[in-house]
């Protein structure tokens, strides 16, 4: 405990002394949120349900941070350390070496958390956006979509043979995901063709389960999303498993 | 007996690495792994600190199988490896707190730092330290546990000549708390200067294991006297007792002798015949000899 405790305030300390990972995982979606805003209002919209458009964006801007921390900069954490060797340096110490990946995790989720945060707060202060559900369902949903897209995130870690590939396999997951889940531009506004495609990417399910955080859903509506994101987790931990390596 | 190494083999894809290579450590001495690139030094060194699992053959470490009993051994030993590097942005206390936070009983990084004379740097980042310092961090963090074997792979590789002297202080320091040295280098004067023994591998095979003299007399090489004269009768010099063969070379002779009672006789010989000589010197095989001899030889056919 006492060096799990030690090993996660040092990456701490690592993150903050990073800042492109300070401005992308903390600031980002804020920024994004401002511009959006500032284009198209918080108005009511009749294709939206009645929701304003920052209303809609936040919870899905939500997704863009789980999937920067999740798919990016996780990984490239993990590869980095695994390719100056620092793992294995870590390997010849009393600790089992998990300890310095659960720290890995646990900084880029807190601190992913964090950019959610901001994000909910910009939205209410600068747009006054409308939070219609529950602050612990939200933040279960939170949990559950991070958890399940941080698998996949271990999974690029695990077949990247270094962190250079790790950044470009973790960039390719993620810069198509955020447009094709209907993180950036909600799903209800877009043509058919688009939302059968959404229909097919597991993280789509993601940003469905945020949003029904945010908008108060019952439980019940959330059984699809869990499933899928529960095959999503099996599915990452499991080759994760089988491929990861130390060294 | 603080290391055993029995029959230990370790095969990658397509290469043994390590074949068969059997030897054991003393307490308080040490002891030097040598052979050129690729012999097979460093998966040598990390199946014994049980960070590669041995294809078969036993590894023992302060009586404790390095594998199955390594949160108890990793608090005994102290590790640097060959090519760790450290994040970009951690500072030296940084990495030496959080080292200190591994382990159930430490020495104070604070003193470990003031000993390698690290004290001054240690606000700076890692990366932005000098090759030598960086060596003697890894030093550092491979003694805070106060382990009592330390293993050091090519510790100063890369360091410039004072840097490579400083190391080596440490070492000998190291030696006088009593702990266990496992090393390996490529310089051989740095070997003749530290090792208590020393093994050499080749292909992953032992070539000679033994002190630097042992080692140096089971080679065979021989002494040289060399020395200018002007007049000399090569047939005379050659039935000089322990002479083993002369060789001339314009005005210099070469005498080769098994021992070093050939300076005497060469001697002897020169001042009773009242020769006039010049440059007179005596050449010792030494480590770097015996490496070259074994480095050169060829491998014996397997059946
Ligand atoms: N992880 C690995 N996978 C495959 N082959 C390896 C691996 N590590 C080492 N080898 C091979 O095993 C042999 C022994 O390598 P090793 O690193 O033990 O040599 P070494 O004596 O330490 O060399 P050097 O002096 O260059 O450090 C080499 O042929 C090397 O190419
Ligand atoms: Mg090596």
């Amino acid at each position: 405990m006492k060096a799990l405790a030690a090993l996660t305030k040092n990456e701490f300390r690592l993150f903050f002394r990073s800042t492109s990972s300070v401005f992308y995982v903390l600031f980002f979606s804020s920024i994004l949120l401002l511009i959006f805003g500032g284009m198209l209002g918080n108005k009511p919209m009749a294709q939206l349900g009645g929701y304003g458009m920052v209303d809609v964006e936040i919870p899905s801007f939500m997704m863009i941070v789980i999937l920067i921390t999740g798919v990016v900069t996780f990984p490239v954490d993990v590869s980095m350390a695994r390719e100056k060797k620092i793992l294995k340096r870590f390997m010849a110490t009393p600790i089992s070496p998990f300890q310095i990946l659960f720290s890995q995790f646990i900084v880029n989720f807190v601190m992913s958390m964090a950019g959610a945060f901001l994000l909910v707060v910009v939205g209410k202060i600068v747009f006054n956006a409308n939070f219609y559900g529950n602050t612990w369902t939200m933040v279960m949903a939170y949990i559950v979509t991070a958890i399940s897209t941080y698998s996949i995130g271990l999974m690029v870690a695990s077949i990247s043979p270094n962190s250079k590939a790790a950044t470009v396999i973790g960039n390719f997951i993620y810069l198509p995901m955020i447009f094709l889940t209907g993180a950036v531009y909600p799903i209800q506004l877009m043509p058919p063709v688009m939302k059968n495609i959404a229909k097919v990417i597991p993280f789509t399910y993601g940003v469905d389960l945020l949003n029904g955080g945010w908008f108060g859903s019952k439980i019940g509506d959330f059984t699809v999303d869990f499933i899928v994101l529960a095959i999503v987790f099996i599915v990452g931990t499991g080759i994760s498993l089988f491929t990861f390596k130390w060294e | 007996m603080v290391i055993k190494v029995e029959n230990l083999v370790k095969r990658y894809k397509n290469i043994t690495a390590v074949n068969n290579v059997s030897f054991s450590v003393e307490e308080g001495e040490i002891f030097g792994l040598l052979g050129p690139n690729g012999a097979g030094k460093t998966t040598t060194i990390e199946c014994i600190e049980g960070l590669r699992k041995p294809d078969s053959g036993n590894v023992e470490v302060l009586g404790l199988n390095p594998l199955k009993d390594r949160k108890r051994l990793y608090n005994m030993i102290g590790v640097q490896l060959q090519e760790t590097s450290y994040q970009d942005k951690i500072k030296v206390w940084e990495i030496c707190q959080l080292f200190s936070t591994l382990y159930s009983k430490t020495l104070s990084y604070e003193l470990l730092l003031k000993d390698f004379g690290l004290y001054e740097k240690k606000d700076s980042y890692i990366s932005k330290l000098s090759g030598g310092q960086k060596q003697a961090v890894s030093i550092v963090l491979a003694l805070i546990p106060d382990p009592k074997i330390v293993f050091l792979d090519e510790i100063t590789t890369g360091l410039d000549p004072q840097a490579r002297r400083n190391v080596w202080e440490m070492i000998k320091k190291l030696k006088k708390k009593g702990k266990t040295v496992f090393m390996t280098t490529h310089y051989m004067e740095e070997a003749e200067n530290l090792c208590d023994r020393i093994c050499f591998i080749k292909s992953g095979k032992i070539r000679a294991l033994g002190t630097v003299s042992e080692l140096i007399k089971a080679s065979n090489l021989q002494l040289k006297v060399v020395f200018k004269a002007n007049d000399l009768n090569v047939d005379e010099l050659n039935k000089i007792e322990n002479v083993e063969s002369v060789k001339k070379d314009g005005e210099r002779y070469i005498v080769y002798g098994k021992n070093e009672e050939i300076v005497k006789d060469v001697m002897n010989y020169l001042t009773g015949k009242k020769i006039e000589f010049r440059e007179f010197s005596i050449v010792k095989p030494n480590l770097e000899d015996v490496y070259l001899n074994i480095v050169k030889e060829p491998l014996e056919v397997e059946k």
